[in-house]
């Protein structure tokens, strides 16, 4: 693949953001395709482990989208893994990830155009930032 | 009576009420027809941006609702159709339809919009229903993107074919699939059913009737459900909020309530909803845009239901919405600014005028025209306000017997408790045709599952969508890319992958080639996926080893301006799907038996009238009441309604369950213990016999809520202080009541600590006021209240009292009445918000509205059930708008007080509807548990009790070796345990850490694909 845009990793709750995916699609909106969709039950199932994986395995970003506050269908699940993607971020930070590369969204599923401009919002994000994933560290782990 | 008696029943209307009770009929084993008068069921709800008080997305809600609907197979949808007669009786009835063209065939139309797109009409220019006329539409359209049936549908009234014969059609070339047929004709059929429910709601109250506020000559006054259009992400404006003059963001935003409600020239009650969902509006208007100043003119303020107060307060504090306490005289268009001059008469009686830029129009509900016509047709009888007439004590059920009425047909009402009265009819029916429960619906029959034999064999099926998918990606190219991958030993393009006769070419393919995965690459999942799921069930394979690919809404459609890039996404998206498809387990379902058994929770007026629908439809049932009586102390439950005999209501109800053969009574009776799970309670009962341990399937708590004992205002220190209650008492039973001056108080000790409205307190003041008046007309009654919660018909209860001449003085929550003695005279002072001044009166009788409290007892049974109380003492439903009778864990059901104060319908309704969710489970006879669910790896849990704190359905429990284990039937499958597991011991299926992390390997990395 020949193309400078980043890559990206959207884990999508199935009743609400994944809905409002596929809203933006029928409503025949326009995104980055280098976002790619990975559909869990509930962003409660979003494993720390995932966002890390995603950015080994050559992610530039990665976007955790849920329901509502209040809206997720198993009550809590959003609110765990908002939790989870702070967590993460501080995580990111000090191993030389920029913490901006991840980030956690609530939207209804009648907000297809949310999803849309989320998905341009986080690629140019991603853009403005130094190009690798990894800012070099002084010594050793990354 | 043996007579014959059919399982079908007709719900007629599809809005959320008719949808409720379609899938808890269909649920409980019979078949439904849903009626529907527009193109596609869903009615007013899916309109609807937000809801409150929670305001939660509308269409998040009712979506899955419309789908489920959909696909049941115990439920035939009958859309553009209405109900011409009705013959017959109670269990065995014809109905006659007539049924209008829709001129697509819906088993064929794909909702691709090619046709509409081809349409003559370049422009969409007539006014689309949906978005109540911002929007606009072509003759041929979708209803709404989430539509069901999600078909296009034409409008003759609008298309040149019809008009005028002369249209080149284009439309019909278009459709790839010939899914358009303009030779359709209006058909007349009749259907047998056992019995009907009439769900046909409401209409908004017409604005241009209002003359003095200018809807409809004004550019700039919207009514509320438009502007609730605007607020929606996929309506007119994408969730902007413009004004239509000039497509600019208005600042001051007014709005105006009891549009067209409690006014005599156009309707006298209070239409129940707009107060709330007007503050709802200012809010998420706000939301949107935070530039906008949201004022909102006001009479009265309703906010009587569960979580409203607190959405009132948040809407002040939070978000500054501005409340005015007015009555608005006209309203003035500015003709250079289009701007609309308010003119009004505040609360000290001087009149104003105030500048906005947008005007919304707080619109009340009227019956529907739809309604008012079937009840003529199917003769059954109208109240004075044109809804459906039922009685308090049934509430749902019709003047006809065998038809039953719910939601806004029978009175102004909000979701909630629209869905309750759907549940209660919905009971009602499974009761009145018990005996015919499974004559109409089938079981499906599978084949004996193939049990997976070592390596994968995937099969890959990557679809055209005609051309909506292969218009832009290059799905050839895409199978090709399939066959590579490893484990497929199969990959082939298919024009339509969800047609019919594919789905016989797949299930041959499975066994021809010994596939023992599926991949399907196409639309989304949410709608699909269990139909695929169900053919290679057929086909012998286990419904778990199938993944779907999503290249339609989330590849093609939004790329369509780059096809190579989205070919290449599609690949991805296919190598993905089966690097899972290899990891995929055959998840088990296995059935557990049902106890077919109820226990119900307190018995009071709800606890009798659920046991009594339980045990109608044909359920043992054990009542459980702490006290030596059932239904103890009428006057203590709730607020009698004017001239309705309770005493006899409870004498029938007192013999009709003591003598029921599916009831037993444990009276002077507490709950020890209760174990299990949702089909499989095991519960102790203390009672004077000793223990005794019963198995039951369900359980209904059914405690109530009582009169709140205050310790201000001096009761119980004066005699001449009494609550409502007291004085109800004494109106009906003596001693004479001899007090001349009357002072009643409202809301007494409503403070932080009991924040909610009891619903009852202002009707049953009214009501004594009136009692009072009845017996001596010379009597002075002063009613002292913040708001006066006289909603939906109460509203002309109100208006006799103030008619009558009792006082009603308004005070401020900040100024509460002061109640002392001088020299043994009681005197009550309050400061009178329009007067502006304090005022003095000496009564000799004090009357105090003190509220309603929950059962104590509740503390006790939110322990044994393991289910939670809000911070009232009062138990929390499992969502306040759609599931407002259930409780999180499944199997346990709420009604009476234990759940919200309600009047005496309302209680029945609830009770009814609490019997009719328990009796779902019941009946099925089996469950299924399993599927997509967490389990624990016992070598790996090290009982840290991680999983046990967060789960939010309490399926987790520790086993006799002190490890985690999951309870499969609670399981919801969330996964928030397995995420959440330091020791990574929990999996969910389906959704296994190795599968979800070979996916991102492989999106990335294609060339590791191999790797183990
Ligand atoms: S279901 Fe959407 S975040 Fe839980």
């Amino acid at each position: 693949m020949t193309n400078s845009e980043p890559k990206i990793v959207a884990f999508c709750c199935h009743y609400c953001a994944f809905a409002a995916a596929d809203l933006a699609g029928v409503l025949r909106l326009k995104y980055p395709p280098n976002v790619h969709i990975i559909r869990l039950p509930c962003t409660g199932k979003l494993d720390t482990l995932y966002i890390l994986k995603a950015f080994e395995a050559g992610a530039d970003g990665v976007i955790v989208a849920g329901c509502l506050e209040g809206g997720c269908h198993f009550i809590s699940g959003n609110l765990r893994a908002k939790k989870r993607v702070l967590a993460v971020k501080g995580l990111l930070a000090r191993i030389g990830i920029a913490p901006e590369r991840l980030e956690f969204f609530n939207l209804s599923s009648a907000q297809g155009d949310r999803f849309a401009q989320i998905a341009r919002e986080m690629t140019e994000r991603i853009k403005s930032l130094s190009s690798s994933v990894l800012t070099p560290l002084p010594e050793g782990k990354g | 009576m043996s007579e014959l008696k059919h399982g079908a029943v007709a719900v007629v209307g599809g809005g959320i009420g008719g949808i409720q009770a379609t899938l808890d009929l269909a649920d409980s084993g019979f078949y439904v027809y849903l009626i529907e008068e527009g193109p596609a069921i869903g009615g007013r709800m899916a309109q609807l941006d937000k809801t409150f008080p929670t305001n939660d997305c509308a269409m998040c809600m009712l979506s899955p609702k419309l789908v489920e609907v959909g696909r049941h197979p115990n439920v035939q949808i009958i859309t553009l159709a209405s109900v011409e007669a009705l013959e017959g009786q109670p269990g065995n009835f014809r109905i006659t339809l007539r049924q209008r063209p829709r001129y697509v065939d819906i088993t064929r139309c794909i909702a691709c919009g090619r046709c509409i797109a081809s349409c003559v009409y370049q422009d969409a220019k007539f006014p689309s229903e949906f978005d109540v006329g911002l929007g606009k539409r072509k003759p041929i359209y979708i209803p709404f993107p989430q539509a069901v049936p999600l078909a296009a549908v034409v409008d003759p009234q609008t298309c040149i074919f019809f008009k005028s014969g002369r249209c080149p059609q284009n439309c019909l070339q278009a459709c790839e699939r010939g899914a358009l047929d303009f030779t359709q004709t209006e058909r007349l059929f009749s259907l047998d059913v056992g019995a009907v429910i009439l769900a046909p709601g409401f209409e908004p109250y017409d604005a241009r009737l209002v003359g003095e506020y200018g809807f409809g000559r004004y550019a700039n006054v919207l009514t509320a459900p438009q502007f609730e259009r605007l607020l929606s992400a996929s309506g007119p404006t994408m969730g902007k909020v413009l004004r239509p003059s000039d497509g600019k963001a208005p600042k001051k935003v007014a709005f105006i309530h009891c549009v067209g409600s409690r006014d005599l020239r156009h309707q006298s009650y209070c239409s129940a909803v707009c107060c709330m969902y007007a503050t709802k509006e200012a809010i998420v208007a706000k939301e949107h845009d935070h530039a906008i100043e949201p004022t909102i003119f006001y009479i009265d303020l309703r906010a009587y239901g569960k979580g409203f107060e607190s959405l009132v307060k948040r809407a002040r504090e939070e978000h500054g919405v501005r409340y005015v306490r007015s009555m608005i005289s006209q309203i003035i268009e500015i003709p250079e600014t289009k701007n609309l001059l308010i003119r009004y008469r505040d609360d000290s009686g001087s009149v104003r005028e105030e500048e906005f830029d947008l005007v919304v129009l707080a619109v009340g509900m009227r019956p529907s025209t739809k309604g008012q016509e079937l009840a003529r047709k199917l003769s059954i009888e109208l109240n004075q306000h044109s809804f459906a007439q039922t009685s308090v004590f049934s509430p749902v059920m019709s003047t006809r017997e065998g038809v039953f009425v719910t939601g806004a047909f029978t009175g102004p009402k909000d979701i909630p408790e629209t869905v309750i009265q759907a549940s209660a009819a919905a009971a009602a029916v499974a009761a009145l045709l018990a005996p015919a429960r499974g004559t109409r619906t089938q079981a499906k029959q599978y084949p004996e599952e193939l049990v997976p034999d070592g390596s994968p064999r995937i099969g890959v099926f990557v679809c055209h969508c005609g051309s909506n998918i292969a218009g832009v990606v290059d799905v050839k190219a895409v199978a090709e890319y399939a066959k590579t991958l490893p484990g497929v030993v199969h990959a082939e393009n298919v024009l339509y992958t969800c047609s019919q006769d594919n789905l016989k070419h797949m299930k041959d393919v499975i066994r021809e080639k010994k596939l023992n995965r599926v991949v399907v690459a196409s639309c989304t999942p949410r709608n699909l996926a269990a139909l695929f799921q169900d053919t290679i069930r057929e086909a012998g394979l286990n419904k778990f080893l199938f993944e779907m690919v999503n290249i339609r809404e989330q590849c093609s459609w939004v790329h369509s301006d780059q096809p190579e890039r989205a070919t290449e996404k599609a690949k991805s998206l296919v190598r993905m799907g089966v690097a899972k498809a290899r990891e995929l387990k055959p998840l088990s379902v296995q059935s557990v038996r049902v106890a077919p058994a109820a226990l119900v929770l307190g018995g009071g007026l709800s606890g009798m009238v659920a046991a009594l629908t339980l045990a109608d439809s044909g359920f043992e049932t054990h009542l459980v009441e702490k006290s030596s009586e059932l239904w103890r102390d009428l006057q203590e439950l709730v607020c009698i309604p004017e001239g309705e005999d309770v005493q006899g209501l409870r004498a029938k109800l007192l013999r009709t369950v003591r003598t029921h053969p599916q009831i037993r009574v444990h009276t002077n009776t507490t709950v020890k213990e209760i174990s299990g799970f949702v089909g499989n309670f095991s519960s102790v009962l203390r009672g004077p016999q000793g223990e005794e341990r019963i198995q039951h399937g369900v359980v209904i708590v059914a405690t109530e809520a009582y009169e709140h004992k205050p310790n201000e205002y001096l009761y119980g220190a004066d005699a001449r202080v009494l609550t409502q209650r007291e004085l109800g008492r004494a109106l009906t039973e003596g001693p004479r009541v001899r007090a001349k001056t009357i002072v009643m108080i409202q809301c007494v000790e409503r403070n932080e600590k009991r924040p909610y409205c009891s619903r009852i307190c202002c009707a049953e003041a009214i009501k004594n006021a009136l009692a009072l008046l009845q017996q001596d007309p010379n009597r002075q009654i002063y009613v002292l209240y913040r708001e006066m919660i006289s909603y939906s018909f109460l509203e002309d209860l109100y208006r006799r009292a103030r008619d009558s001449g009792v006082i009603f003085i308004h005070h401020d929550e900040q100024s509460l009445p002061v109640v002392r003695k001088e020299n043994e005279q009681i005197v009550v002072t309050v400061r009178d918000t329009r007067l502006r001044q304090e005022v003095l009166i000496k009564p000799d009788l004090v009357v105090l509205s003190t509220g309603v409290v929950p059962d104590p007892y509740n503390e006790e049974l939110s322990r044994l059930l393991k289910v939670p109380l809000d911070a009232q003492g009062f138990f929390v439903e499992a969502h306040i708008k759609l599931r407002p009778v259930d409780c999180t864990s499944h199997g346990i059901f709420l009604c009476g007080g234990s759940h919200a104060p309600g009047t005496i319908p309302e209680l029945i309704a609830k009770a009814q509807a609490a019997a009719g969710r328990a009796a779902i489970i019941l009946s099925k006879g089996q469950l299924e548990a399993g599927g997509i669910v967490a389990s624990v790896d016992q070598e790996k849990c090290t009982a840290c009790l991680t999983c046990l704190r967060e789960c939010p359905f309490g399926a987790v429990f520790i086993n006799e070796q002190g490890l985690a284990e999951i309870e499969a039937v609670k399981c919801q499958g969330c996964g928030i345990c397995a995420a959440d597991c330091p020791a990574k011991a929990i999996q969910l299926g389906q959704f296994e850490d190795i599968q979800e992390l070979r996916m991102l390997e492989e999106l990335f990395h294609p060339e590791r694909m191999s790797a183990v």
